[in-house]
């Protein structure tokens, strides 16, 4: 299945249904809520992935974002060695990791090039994920204009495996293509729209506990990077606790390294001309 | 009951954790309010997704889990040959900091730094902030590092003024407790001298000639 394809052809159904949200919104007389939460998605939206300092660093050094597949084939020698002193048997671990192991690989092994899939998740402003890492790279609308692969998915990918295969059915009528992500997201937040203030509706469609997945096969560069947002709070500890610490010469080892790591990232993020937003807890 | 550690994002002292049944998210700064309830596939997530390396040790504390991430962070930096910066090489970051982290640190200077003696601390601030073009540009922050470095000067020149005073209350008594045998050997009266000069000047002699 190429749900490039599949998100393609499920134009229609994501429009028929778009139709008749509007229809209901016009009957409730509320059909300006609802343009004016399209227009929101149509002009802002984007992709954005959330990383750490690490994931990070690698991107930028490396010129490229490379998934999961792609860093364990380059870096598996490393990667082994972080792991030796805490797995001893691979097989034990993934005997550990139970459904959540299987079902990413039930995912990528349905779906065409799952191998090369880059994930991320739509964002309309804000910080997005951050369960997963400190920093949200946020993709150029351009670029993302560009990219000849790319799909919205309603829900995380995982939630569409049931036991040990994908619900092909149900994905197909979730997923759009970039010209109906406003449909898409609209559909999923029915609900939610006319409730919450205009400007908190960018946390609300991309936090932890929902968000629309995004995902492209493309490659995705550092020329690619709108900019990187990180919390103030995050900013803080760096600046703050970290650097800080310098100066009173309580400063941790780790604590300079992470400044060491920190800094090169700022040198790279300077000279591609990417901005680094710090973004408070409101979403300022 | 141990900690299991499941999985761990090494370079930015991450980790999933399971912790009385329940797995958990665990950040910097590695506090108890910093923990995060998730659920089993986010831990997917983070394994296929995001990188996050599997794990599967275990450890009897929080503080054994946070110790094991920073030194797993150190080791690895090591091994790429990276190594730790020079003081000169961490404060160059602060030019790149926000206006609200350098008043920040103003701030802090000023009512922590030297309410608490660290005058040396306090200093170093003001100084590295004001090679700032930041700094230089902004007549507020300039004239707030001006008035640290002249605070400073004023509690050290308070603290030689009441050690001045202490030993002049004390001497006789100080030096008779703790050096009787000085006394035997010098008078008071050339003690105390000396011990004015070094309350003023600072120490004389390298220690250890």
């Amino acid at each position: 299945m190429n749900i490039f394809d599949v998100a393609n052809q499920n134009s229609n159904n994501l429009n028929t249904q778009y139709k008749l949200l509007k229809e209901r919104y016009g009957d409730q007389n509320n059909l300006d809520i609802l343009s004016n939460f399209v227009k929101l998605v149509k002009n802002k939206w984007a992709i954005s992935l959330n990383m750490g300092l690490g994931t990070l660093n690698i991107f930028l050094i490396a010129g490229r974002y490379k998934n999961v597949y792609e860093l364990k084939k380059e870096q598996g020698g490393k990667l082994t060695e972080v792991r030796k002193l805490e797995i001893f048997d691979e097989q034990a671990v993934k005997s550990h990791l139970k459904s959540y192991y299987r079902s990413r690989v039930t995912f990528n092994c349905t779906v065409e090039d799952g191998e090369k899939f880059k994930y991320g998740a739509l964002n309309i402003g804000g910080l997005g994920l951050e369960r997963y890492g400190e920093y949200c790279v946020v993709i150029k609308r351009k670029q993302l204009e560009e990219y000849p692969s790319l799909a919205f998915i309603k829900e995380d990918s995982l939630k569409y495996v049931e036991e040990d295969s994908v619900n092909i059915e149900r994905l197909s009528q979730d997923i759009a293509n970039r010209e109906c992500v406003h449909a898409l997201a609209a559909i999923k937040h029915e609900k939610e729209i006319g409730k919450i203030p205009f400007d908190e509706l960018a946390s609300v469609i991309c936090c932890d506990e929902c968000y629309i997945e995004a995902i492209t096969s493309d490659k995705i560069e550092n020329g690619h990077i709108g900019s990187v947002r990180m919390s103030k709070t995050d900013y803080a500890r760096y600046f703050i606790d970290y650097l800080y610490k310098d100066f009173t010469s309580e400063i941790s080892e780790d604590e300079m390294l992470k400044l060491r790591m920190l800094e090169g990232i700022i040198k790279l993020l300077d000279a591609w001309g990417i901005k680094l937003e710090v973004i408070d807890e409101d979403g300022n | 009951m141990g900690i299991k550690v499941i999985a761990i994002a090494p370079y930015d002292e991450w980790a999933f954790i399971e912790k009385e049944g329940k797995i958990v998210l665990l950040r910097p700064p590695h506090t108890a309010s910093n923990l995060i309830d998730v659920s089993e596939q986010v831990v997917g997530n983070a394994i296929h997704k995001y990188g996050f390396v599997e794990c599967d040790s275990t450890f009897s504390s929080m503080r054994e889990v946070v110790r094991f991430l920073k030194e797993t962070f150190v080791r690895l930096m090591k091994e790429q040959g990276i190594g730790t910066p020079s003081s000169e090489e961490l404060r160059g970051l602060l030019k790149y900091a926000t206006d609200d982290v350098l008043l920040e640190y103003l701030k802090k200077a000023e009512k922590e730094l030297i309410p608490e003696g660290k005058q040396d601390a306090a200093e170093a601030i003001a100084l590295e902030l004001m090679k700032l073009e930041k700094v230089k540009n902004d007549q507020g922050m300039l004239d707030m590092c001006r008035d640290i470095l002249e605070k400073c000067s004023q509690a050290r020149r308070r603290l030689k003024e009441e050690l001045a005073s202490e030993i002049s209350n004390n001497q006789e008594e100080t030096w008779k407790d703790r050096f009787p045998d000085v006394l035997s050997e010098y008078s008071i009266g050339d003690i105390t001298k000396l011990q004015k000069t070094i309350a003023e000047r600072g120490q004389i002699l390298p220690l250890g000639c």
